[in-house]
Formats: C-alpha cells, sequence, structure tokens
C-alpha cells in the first residue's frame, strides 16, 4: 500500500510538470507577463542609477575612488593594451618583412 | 549428458522463478509495507545521512573537467588547452572545440563516461579546447569581431602550429556554434571540417523563450549595457534561464531527496549542479551585437554580417559541415538549428537530430549511447588516417 501511494504521488508529480511546463513557457511568451519585466527593468535600471549617483556624490566628497573612476581607468587601461597590441602587431610585420629581404 | 544436465539446470531455474512470483503476489500486505518502509525510510535515510556527511566534508567539490591539460595559449583571460591522453593518435586533423561565452567549459569534460573529450581522445583525436575564460572589465568592449580576430583566430593558429596541421576541425557548442560559424566564414581556408552542436542559426519566426524575451518591444539593450557599462554580470543574464526553468526549480528539493540515496545519481547530479550555477559574465558590447545581430536581425538567416567592415558570406563555407540537433531543446529550437546547413555553401553537409534536451544531447547518459556514436564515424570518415608504413606494407592505425 505505502509503494503504491508513493508511486502515485511520483506520478502526479511528473504529470503535472509534464503539463505545466509548456504552460509557463506560453505565459512567459505572453504579453502581460513581457510588459511586466519591461517595465520592471525599467524601474530597476532606473532605481539603480538613482543609487549609483548618490553614492558617486558621497564619495566625490569623501575624496573616494568612486564606479566613475573605476570605469575611466578600466577604459584608459583598455586603450594601453590595444596600443600596445597594434605596436607589437607592426612590429612583427617588420620583423617578417625584414626577415624575408634578408633571404 | 551434457545436454540433459543443461536442461535440467534451466527447469530449476524457471522452477525457482515461479516460487519467487507465487511469493511476491501471496505476500502479506502488512509485510509488504513494513519492507516498503524499511527500505524507504529507514535503509535509504541511513544512505542519506551518509552521502550529507560526504557531501559536507567536500567529497563532491567542483572539479571543473576531468582530463589533464597543457595551456598552449594564452591572451588576458582567454586560453587555448591541449588535452593530454595515453592513447595512440589515429587521426591528423585536430579538433578544436569552441565553447560559448557565458558558461564554462569543462562541461564537454564532465565527469567520467560523460566527457565527450575523453571520448573523443580514446578514439584517437588530438582534442583541443577554447576557454574563453571569465571576462575582466579591460575586455568588456570586445566585440565579436575582437573575439573572432583577436582571440579565436591566433588561437587556432597556435593549434595549427602545435599540430602541425594546415587545417582544423572546429567544433562549436552553442553560443560557440554561432562563432564557429562565423569563424569559419571569416577563416574558411583553416578549417577541414565544421560540426556545430545545437547550433542557434535561425531566428525568424522563432517561439523559443529567450527569442521573445529578447525582443526590442520589451528588452531596452542600451539602457542594461549603459548601466553595466563594462560586464554584463553573470546573475542577470542567468535569471532569464531561471525564469524559464522555474518548473524544474520547483521539483528539484524533491529530485535532490531521491539523488541524495544513491552514490550513483550523487556522482553525476553533482558536476552538473556545479556547472549550472558556475556562470560568468560577458563582455557587455558583445552580449549587445549578439542579441542584436543574430536575435533581432538574424544576420545568419539574412547573409548579414560584417566583421570589421569586411562583409562575411556564409556561402564561403565549403568545408563538411555536421549539426546536431535536439528535438527537446528550449533554448535552441529544432527549426533554429536547422538553419545552420541552410546557410553554408558546403555539399558535404549532415544533420543528426535526436530526442535529447539542450545539454543532455552532449552530456547526458543518452549522449554516449547515441549522440557520440554517431558524430565518431562522420569525424573519423574526415580527419585523414594515419597511415604508418612499416616495410613496404602500409598499416592503417
Amino acid at each position: 500500500m505505502l509503494e503504491e501511494i508513493t508511486k502515485f504521488y511520483q506520478k502526479i508529480v511528473n504529470e503535472w510538470a509534464k503539463e505545466a511546463t509548456p504552460k509557463w513557457f506560453d505565459f512567459l511568451k505572453s504579453e502581460p507577463f513581457l510588459n511586466w519585466m519591461k517595465v520592471l527593468h525599467i524601474y530597476m535600471f532606473e532605481g539603480r542609477e538613482k543609487l549609483d549617483k548618490f553614492m558617486e556624490n558621497i564619495n566625490d566628497v569623501l575624496r573616494l575612488a568612486s564606479k566613475e573612476d573605476i570605469k575611466d581607468l578600466v577604459d584608459a587601461q583598455r586603450l594601453v593594451i590595444d596600443l600596445l597590441e597594434e605596436i607589437n602587431d607592426r612590429l612583427n610585420k617588420i620583423e617578417e618583412k625584414v626577415g624575408k629581404g634578408g633571404k | 549428458m551434457e545436454e540433459k544436465k543443461l536442461d535440467r539446470v534451466a527447469e530449476t531455474i524457471q522452477d525457482l522463478k515461479k516460487e519467487e512470483e507465487n511469493i511476491s503476489i501471496n505476500e502479506n500486505p502488512f509485510i509488504k509495507d513494513a519492507k516498503f518502509f524499511l527500505n524507504e525510510f529507514v535503509l535509504k535515510n541511513i544512505k542519506r545521512m551518509n552521502n550529507l556527511y560526504d557531501i559536507l566534508t567536500g567529497k563532491y567539490s567542483n572539479k571543473r573537467g576531468i582530463t589533464p591539460y597543457e595551456v598552449i595559449y594564452r591572451k588576458n583571460r582567454f586560453r587555448v588547452l591541449r588535452y593530454i591522453s595515453n592513447h595512440p593518435k589515429r587521426f591528423k586533423v585536430p579538433i578544436v572545440f569552441v565553447f560559448a561565452l557565458i558558461n564554462r567549459y569543462y562541461v564537454l569534460d564532465i565527469a567520467e563516461g560523460r566527457s565527450l573529450v575523453q571520448y573523443l581522445l580514446e578514439k584517437g583525436f588530438d582534442v583541443y579546447m577554447i576557454d574563453w575564460g571569465i571576462p575582466s572589465k579591460v575586455e568588456g568592449k570586445n566585440t565579436i569581431a575582437d573575439y573572432i580576430e583577436k582571440y579565436l583566430d591566433k588561437g587556432v593558429d597556435k593549434v595549427r602550429e602545435i599540430s602541425g596541421q594546415d587545417k582544423v576541425t572546429v567544433f562549436g557548442y552553442c553560443l560557440g556554434a554561432i562563432m564557429s560559424l562565423v569563424y569559419a566564414a571569416r577563416f574558411p581556408e583553416k578549417l577541414k571540417n565544421l560540426a556545430l552542436l545545437t547550433p542557434p542559426v535561425d531566428f525568424g519566426g522563432d517561439d523559443g523563450v529567450l527569442t521573445v524575451m529578447t525582443n526590442e518591444k520589451y528588452l531596452d539593450l542600451d539602457r542594461i549595457t549603459g548601466y553595466y557599462e563594462h560586464l554584463i554580470p553573470a546573475e542577470f543574464l542567468q535569471s532569464g534561464f531561471d525564469f524559464k526553468n522555474l518548473i524544474g526549480s520547483l521539483l528539484m528539493p524533491s529530485g535532490f531527496w531521491e539523488v541524495l540515496a544513491s552514490d550513483k545519481a550523487l556522482e553525476s547530479f553533482f558536476p552538473m549542479h556545479h556547472w549550472v550555477h558556475d556562470n560568468i559574465p560577458i563582455a557587455s558590447q558583445f552580449w549587445k551585437e549578439y542579441i542584436q545581430k543574430f536575435y533581432r536581425e538574424n544576420a545568419f538567416m539574412n547573409n548579414n554580417l560584417s566583421l570589421n567592415g569586411k562583409k562575411l558570406n556564409f556561402k564561403d563555407i565549403k568545408c563538411p559541415v555536421l549539426a546536431i540537433a535536439a528535438a527537446y531543446d528550449d533554448i535552441v529550437t529544432l527549426k533554429c538549428a536547422e538553419g545552420a546547413l541552410k546557410i553554408v555553401g558546403s555539399e558535404d553537409k549532415s544533420m543528426i537530430v535526436k530526442k535529447a534536451g539542450h545539454v543532455g544531447v552532449v552530456t547526458g547518459s543518452m549522449a554516449s549511447k547515441e549522440v557520440w556514436p554517431d558524430i565518431f564515424p562522420w569525424l573519423a570518415a574526415r580527419s585523414e588516417r594515419i597511415v604508418v608504413e612499416k616495410g613496404n606494407v602500409e598499416i592503417v592505425e
């Protein structure tokens, strides 16, 4: 009896999952959900942007490196890396040309 | 005489079976329940406690792949791995796996008996892996062109140099299949074969959940990339998948309770569980371009993609192409994957469709029995067998 009850429960759970998955996907693709998602991410990012600005001002007063400062640093780093790569590529090309000329 | 003995043994076995059936039919329901209770609620719970102790003491810690490798190329966080194997090499053309940029590569080498990498090594291939790595903020402005020309191409060149082969087999999985297709169109001369596992190609009219969710009507890419600036966090990317997998997540506790009672199930459950939750951020510029070009503009089907101003033509891909799709895939639908063969210019192109999900098709228990054995002959026929000459006789290894 216990075994049958456990099997029956498992069967119901599996059947439910089989039925519910496509319905859940339909819900995720429905207009109301997608609109809710849009509104959510607009408000979420607006809230975060305001909070960041607030923190930025506080960091400015405290003379600490802010998120914006870090962004600038990272961008500067990237420029330097790109420049070095370009120089490296050019040097390699020159070396190749010199090698060919030598032969 | 011998035959008579065998017949008697067979009869005895039959009699014993009948007796066993009679016992189970006539068994007292109370005894049956008691046995079930003992097994399900006592013995299994003892096993569960035992396994829980093993989990807490780190027996199932994340191994991130099982096959040893050496790093043959490195650029920032990007690496090219060469798997080490004692098996004799039987094929000249090396295989380069190109994994997705939003997950870790080691799912292709996740556990004993579930590793495609190990399977191909055993068959005699030289196997390499592209590990895009966890990008740093400095890499956040990388575009598709950057990843193809400054990273992937350099990595493939290193593989060509080390293997001594002019051409390689590029084997891409999911987003890695997109990168492989773009790479193949940009550098067709470097490819011997192209294999694509669940390639997201045709988004025209695709009604997959992720395709609908990334529609420009609902998802403001500029706002998101503007806010995150360099890297889109893993949690943000994962939230889309979590929403999609909600039903599975709801059933997770009861599933895990069952898994906890079995050593074998735990051994395959944990590596996969670690991998699913081992998400990484993605370069924001790349992510924006990826959604815009492929999901929204259907760049593959419209043959409308340029890298650094150079227009690509997917009909330039003339090498043999294999596409493998999963019929129950809810990330890359079957229709979406089928586009892969429509856009290439190859004459030798094949498609394999299996009844599996997005990850199960490559690493599930079914994969080792049905998918890998189908991939192997295709690759073997196109990867130049090594012929060893002994005296005047040629021996195919």
